[in-house]
């Protein structure tokens, strides 16, 4: 009978909650929690840009940002040669620029990341470094002054992929192009780029600029 | 009979419990063995409950307890941020007026606004979304998000967008909610500055008993040099918290 009362008592006291939930079962609360977003240099993105640490010209730049600079305050193509940046896939479609002496650099699958530095041979590569499958389209787009210059540059872009181990050619591009590549990638696959250069005939004030814009959705 | 008084120095007590001292009906008491119910429970079973998207950056794997909200963009796959000059978008804005989003958030808009920053403004945010909060409780409640960053301010061009819509609002205005951190144009205002639902100020809706509101975070990292720190610590205030955002103010 005695823990009867004081159950009783109890009851009140919970009433006197439950008249509180008339207006809110809680009168505040507040919970805090922890946001990380780091800015990293291109090599280290979800979405990484990573430099051929061996290939002159294609590096990261003081701001972490992925560059090509050939020419103006650095090294550049000589006049009268041929340059060949990064491994192409096939050789087909650039005998007329690579010249009757040159004989291109080939690999079964440059753009391969799966072991680093070590396994990469084109120039750059884009390599979904997040877990989860992503869809990447490349948008790139060259452009070259030759047409109003005495002189006759020629040059060769070639794009691959690197998947389930093996390299593919996606797109090769060897006049002033604007186009688009989209490939899915899975956690450490990617694709690569490598490019000629064919300044037999070209003179000093040719110059070739391009722009790549990358963009990446999870599947 | 002395165990009678005592029952009723309990009544006192369930009433008043400053009065019941006072009275001084009994000089003390003690009872021990009451059951109250406080469980600390994981995010997503708060009454304020906080729930990941599916995406892998937005996780309920946060804190040392592994088991609260936590927003991290690096991944296992080797990825340890985001890239200088991108822009990351995690969930979809797609039930977004296309033009109410560039009055999101608040007013004067931002500039650029979040419709000039985003990248995905098809895909529904119900159904992909970086987290949610639930009204998990049996009464409507007011729901801010706030966002303190680590460092502030952002370098120039570099801003964070947390977006909010919660599908019962009553028009655009109360569905579309925001935060803008970084450079944007009207940082001191708190309706940019905060994701505000609460029925008592102006274009926004207090959050429905079981209902919820979905958030898409936005990253324009602009010209941020690699080693900038963009994360901070979020902040979900409910009910009347002292602290709670007053836009109209």
């Amino acid at each position: 009978m005695n823990r009867r009362d004081v159950v009783v008592g109890l009851g009140a006291l919970v009433g006197t909650g439950a008249l509180a939930s008339g207006t809110g079962a809680f009168s505040a609360g507040e919970v805090s929690r922890q946001a990380k977003i780091d800015v990293v240099d291109d090599s280290d993105g979800l979405v990484g840009l990573v430099a051929n640490e061996a290939i002159a010209g294609v590096r990261m730049d003081a701001g972490g940002e992925l560059t090509i600079s050939l020419g103006d305050d650095d090294p550049g193509v000589n006049v009268s040669s041929v340059y060949q940046f990064g491994a192409f896939v096939s050789d087909g479609g650039v005998e007329d620029i690579t010249g009757d002496t040159f004989s291109v650099v080939r690999d079964g699958d440059p753009s391969d990341m799966s072991d680093g530095q070590n396994s990469l041979e084109s120039a750059f590569a884009v390599v979904n470094q997040s877990t989860e499958d992503l869809s990447i389209t490349i948008d790139f787009e060259l452009n070259d002054n030759i047409g109003d210059t005495d002189g006759n540059t020629e040059y060769a872009f070639e794009l691959q992929s690197s998947q389930d181990g093996s390299g593919t050619r996606e797109g090769l591009a060897t006049s002033p192009i604007t186009g688009q590549l989209t490939a899915q990638l899975a956690t450490g696959e990617s694709i690569g780029l490598s490019f000629i250069i064919n300044a037999l005939d070209g003179t000093t004030a040719d110059e070739i600029s391009g722009s790549l814009s990358i963009s990446a959705t999870a599947v | 009979m002395e165990r009678r008084k005592f029952v009723i120095g309990l009544g006192a007590l369930a009433s008043g419990s400053a009065a019941a001292v006072g009275t001084g009906a009994f000089t003390a008491a003690e009872l021990d063995g009451r059951t109250a119910n406080i469980g600390v429970v994981n995010d997503s079973n708060g009454l304020i409950g906080l729930e990941a998207g599916g995406s892998e950056y937005v996780t309920n794997n946060g804190g040392n307890g592994e088991n609260e909200l936590m927003i991290d963009f690096s991944s296992s796959g080797g990825g340890t941020g985001v890239n200088p000059n991108s822009t990351y978008q995690v969930g979809g804005l797609g039930d977004f007026d296309s033009n109410n989003i560039n009055q999101v958030p608040g007013n004067p808009t931002t500039n650029p606004s979040v419709g000039d920053v985003a990248i995905d403004t098809t895909t529904p945010i119900s159904g992909e979304y970086a987290f949610k909060v639930m009204n998990q409780t049996d009464s409507a409640k007011d729901i801010e998000v706030t966002y303190n960053a680590n460092n502030e301010p952002f370098p120039d061009g570099t801003r964070l967008f947390l977006v909010a819509y919660y599908p019962e609002g009553n028009g655009d205005s109360e569905q579309e909610e925001g935060l803008a951190i970084g450079d944007v144009a009207n940082s001191s205002n708190d309706k940019a500055a905060n994701i505000i639902f609460d029925d008592d100020q102006q274009y926004s809706a207090s959050i429905a008993s079981g209902k919820q509101f979905y958030v898409t975070i936005l990253v324009d990292v602009g010209g941020a040099s690699t080693n900038t720190d963009l994360g901070g610590e979020l902040t979900v205030r409910a009910g009347s918290h002292d602290e709670f955002t007053n836009a109209d103010d």
